[in-house]
Order: structure tokens, then C-alpha cells, then sequence
């Protein structure tokens, strides 16, 4: 993959991943019942330890008006990527991640959160550099920072299911497929029957543990990537996960770019 | 630039190490709880061990009490939730403040109390929003919840109590 095309699907994935998540911030941020449950007043006791300068400048951020006008302009930069990527962007959706971090408890999805601030981060790297180095050095350094996220992501991932005695027997996934946000699985599912369970299982255990193998090849690294993106249609499936598809797809350029270079 | 680049590659693969050799883990340093996304851990689904659930009961304006119900998040499947999809991922987090307060519940130290937990008050507020729709006219006199370890996969199939709260009166409830 080329460089200048790497990083327009990058910066396009990444700012359909933002988009999704600042729409659906905005969304929530309007709503009573929200408002009523993750209130600041509460909240702000998780900001106990810092000092009163730390305090009010949160408070600030999080009034209603505020926080709203953060996310518009949140949106408005992410779409600003669509056009170009600049250091301006990056420096600003990186703050943003962490106040939105803070605003959540250090995470409103977990994963995805942890994967957009890479990406947030790799992009950062990028723009950054460019003012004082090549502009391919410093892209190269961006997506090689996500890429080995990304790879990490997955290799601990599989790593952690190989180490567990239910994962290797295929009963984890059942049982958690079970708790899924669409679930449960119904009597005559599949993934109730232990043999398939068990074979599901090893498959995304050997396919999660392999992935630093993309390194290696292009070819090799497009197809796991396939591979990857229905890996998360189906958490998204069955766990309702739909960040956890787009935050670790805009990683995807970044892995074809770094494979066979390494 | 090859060497730092080399350098730091070098430095964050031995953090992943480490990230794996410590995994189960849990932050106890408040900036680290918040701002913990810089340091992911990756760890999906790892073990089915006991599952943290609220449980909610309500007394009705007929002085009724409901039988407790649980909270989980479930949702009808909808192909559009893959692109917009703020209800499920806000019940989702609601789920993950019950896990957090399950940890806090279990690191208190002697003496502490409970209710000075912020995942506490956030999660009586929850059961609130809970016990509301448990009523069909959304009208309650007061409420209780419960968070309970599930069993998991793991040879304990008992179920615990982990803490009870009061009863909160509608009348007494601050929003």
C-alpha cells in the first residue's frame, strides 16, 4: 500500500469511528434520563485527590452547555479529516479523548476508547513529525505505533483465552455468548453444542495468536484483516460492540502499510 | 530516527510483557483508574469467572414488594445499531460501573463505608432509573438493590451477596 494512500484510509476510517462516537456522545448528551444517572455533582467525587484548580476546570467542561459545545466541535474535527489531517486536529481529539475519558470513568467502551486514543495518538505522530522531518519518516514512525497496537491487541487477546482452561475446552464462549447483549443463545444455537463451541474457540484462539505474523507478508496481512473485520461483525453480533468494529478498522491501513516492511 | 523509533518499539513491547505477566491486576491509583485508556490491557473476555449483577427490587404504592429483578443488558438485534447505537452502549457502561463497583465493594478497607464509593451513588442512581421501569406507571414508593456475584464457569456455583443497600424512599431520592 502506498503511503499517501494509507493515509487517506486512515484518516477517513478514523473519522467514520469518531463520528459514530461523538453522534452517539451527542445523542446521550441531551437525554434526562442520562443526565440524571452520570450527574457531576456525584462524578466529580472521582476527582477528590486533585487540586481545586483540577476540580473547577472539570466542573466547567462537564456543565451541560459546555459539554454539548464540546462535542459539536469534537464532530466538526473529525469530519475536518475527511479534507486533510492536520496537527491542530490531532492535538484537539487527543484532549478530547481524555476529558471524554474522565467524563466516563476512564472509559465509555472500554476497548474501542483504548484503540481510538491509539489511533488519535498515531495520527498525532503523524502530523507532528511532519512539521520537522520527513513526512514519510514520520508516518512511517505513526503507523508503525498502530500497528503494533493493533497486533498487540489481538495477540493479547488470544494469548489471555489460550491461558484459560474454559477457553481451551470452548465452554467461555458459550457461557459468555449466553450473557451477550443480544443473547441469550437460543436452545438449538450452535454454539451450544461443546464440539463446535470447542472448535469456534481454538479458531479464535490460533487466528488471534498469529497475527503478529502480518508483519511479514501483505498478502498475509490483507486476509487476516478480512478476517478481522468479520471477527467484529460477529462481537458485534452478539455483543452489540459496534465501536469495537470501526475503532479497530481504521487501524487497518496502518497494518498494510507496515506489512513486508518489516 | 530508526534507532528512537527501534528504541521505543523495543520499550512498549516490554510493557506488553509486563501487561501480560501482571493481567487480573486491577489500578488502585485514581488518575490511573480515569486514564487508564493510555494503558490498555486487551484483555476481551478473558475468564468467566463470577459475574457482578444488580438486582432491584420495588415497593409499589400498594405497598407491595416486587420480587427482585435483575439488570442485564439486553437489546433486540437491529443491523443499524452497527452504525448508531447510543442506547445499548450507555446500558453497557451501566454494566461496567456495576463490575467497577463490585471491585470497589471488595478493595474496601476496614471502616470505609460503602456510600462514600462514587460507583455506589452512581449505582444506586442507576437502580433508580431501574426500579422506575419495573413499575408500569413508573410510580414507586421506594426501592432496593442488590449487587450479587453470579457463579461463572469456575467450580464455586453459589451465588453472593455482596452488598445490600437500604431502603430508599422515593420521597428521599435526590436527583
Amino acid at each position: 500500500m502506498s503511503l499517501d494512500l494509507a493515509i487517506t484510509a486512515f484518516t477517513h476510517l478514523l473519522a467514520l469511528s469518531l463520528v459514530i462516537q461523538t453522534l452517539e456522545g451527542i445523542s446521550l448528551s441531551r437525554r434526562n434520563d442520562v443526565k440524571a444517572v452520570w450527574v457531576w455533582s456525584v462524578q466529580k467525587g472521582d476527582l477528590r485527590h486533585t487540586s481545586r484548580i483540577i476540580q473547577t476546570l472539570f466542573a466547567f467542561f462537564f456543565d451541560d452547555r459546555n459539554y454539548f459545545f464540546h462535542l459539536a466541535i469534537r464532530l466538526c474535527v473529525a469530519l475536518s479529516l475527511l479534507i486533510q489531517p492536520y496537527i491542530g486536529a490531532a492535538i484537539f481529539l487527543l484532549i478530547s479523548s481524555v476529558i471524554l475519558s474522565i467524563r466516563w470513568r476512564g472509559a465509555f467502551n472500554g476497548g474501542s476508547d483504548f484503540m481510538t486514543f491509539v489511533t488519535v495518538t498515531g495520527l498525532l505522530i503523524g502530523t507532528s513529525t511532519s512539521l520537522f522531518n520527513d513526512r514519510e519518516m514520520a508516518w512511517n514512525a505513526a503507523f508503525w505505533y498502530i500497528t503494533i497496537h493493533s497486533i498487540s491487541s489481538y495477540f493479547m487477546s488470544g494469548a489471555v483465552k489460550l491461558l484459560n482452561q474454559h477457553w481451551r475446552r470452548g465452554s467461555a464462549l458459550t457461557h459468555f455468548l449466553d450473557g451477550g447483549l443480544y443473547g441469550p443463545l437460543t436452545k438449538r444455537s450452535f454454539f451450544r453444542k461443546p464440539m463446535i463451541a470447542k472448535l469456534a474457540s481454538w479458531g479464535f484462539i490460533l487466528w488471534e495468536i498469529s497475527f503478529p505474523l502480518v508483519l511479514f507478508d501483505v498478502d498475509f496481512a490483507k486476509v487476516y484483516c478480512v478476517i478481522a473485520f468479520i471477527f467484529h461483525l460477529l462481537v458485534f453480533r452478539f455483543f452489540g460492540l459496534n465501536r469495537f468494529v470501526w475503532a479497530w478498522v481504521a487501524t487497518f491501513p496502518a497494518i498494510l502499510y507496515c506489512a513486508g516492511r518489516f | 530516527m530508526a534507532s528512537v523509533s527501534a528504541f521505543i518499539i523495543a520499550l512498549y513491547l516490554a510493557v506488553l510483557v509486563i501487561a501480560l505477566i501482571k493481567r487480573g491486576k486491577e489500578f488502585d491509583s485514581p488518575w490511573l483508574f480515569l486514564l487508564r485508556c493510555f494503558f490498555p490491557s486487551w484483555r476481551f473476555f478473558d475468564s468467566p469467572g463470577p459475574q457482578p449483577r444488580l438486582f432491584v427490587r420495588v415497593l409499589s404504592e400498594d405497598e407491595c414488594w416486587s420480587a427482585w429483578t435483575m439488570f442485564i443488558p439486553r437489546a433486540p438485534f437491529q443491523l443499524r445499531d452497527l452504525f448508531y447505537n447510543p442506547e445499548n452502549n450507555l446500558r453497557l457502561t451501566e454494566q461496567t460501573l456495576i463490575e467497577h463497583l463490585s471491585l470497589d465493594v471488595q478493595d474496601l478497607l476496614e471502616g470505609q463505608k460503602v456510600d462514600a464509593l462514587v460507583s455506589y451513588a452512581l449505582t444506586q442512581r442507576v437502580a433508580h432509573r431501574v426500579a422506575r421501569t419495573l413499575s408500569s406507571d413508573h410510580k414507586i414508593k421506594a426501592y432496593q438493590f442488590e449487587l450479587r456475584l453470579l457463579p461463572g464457569l469456575d467450580d464455586d456455583p453459589s451465588e453472593h451477596r455482596l452488598l445490600a443497600s437500604p431502603i430508599i424512599k422515593e420521597a428521599d431520592y435526590v436527583s
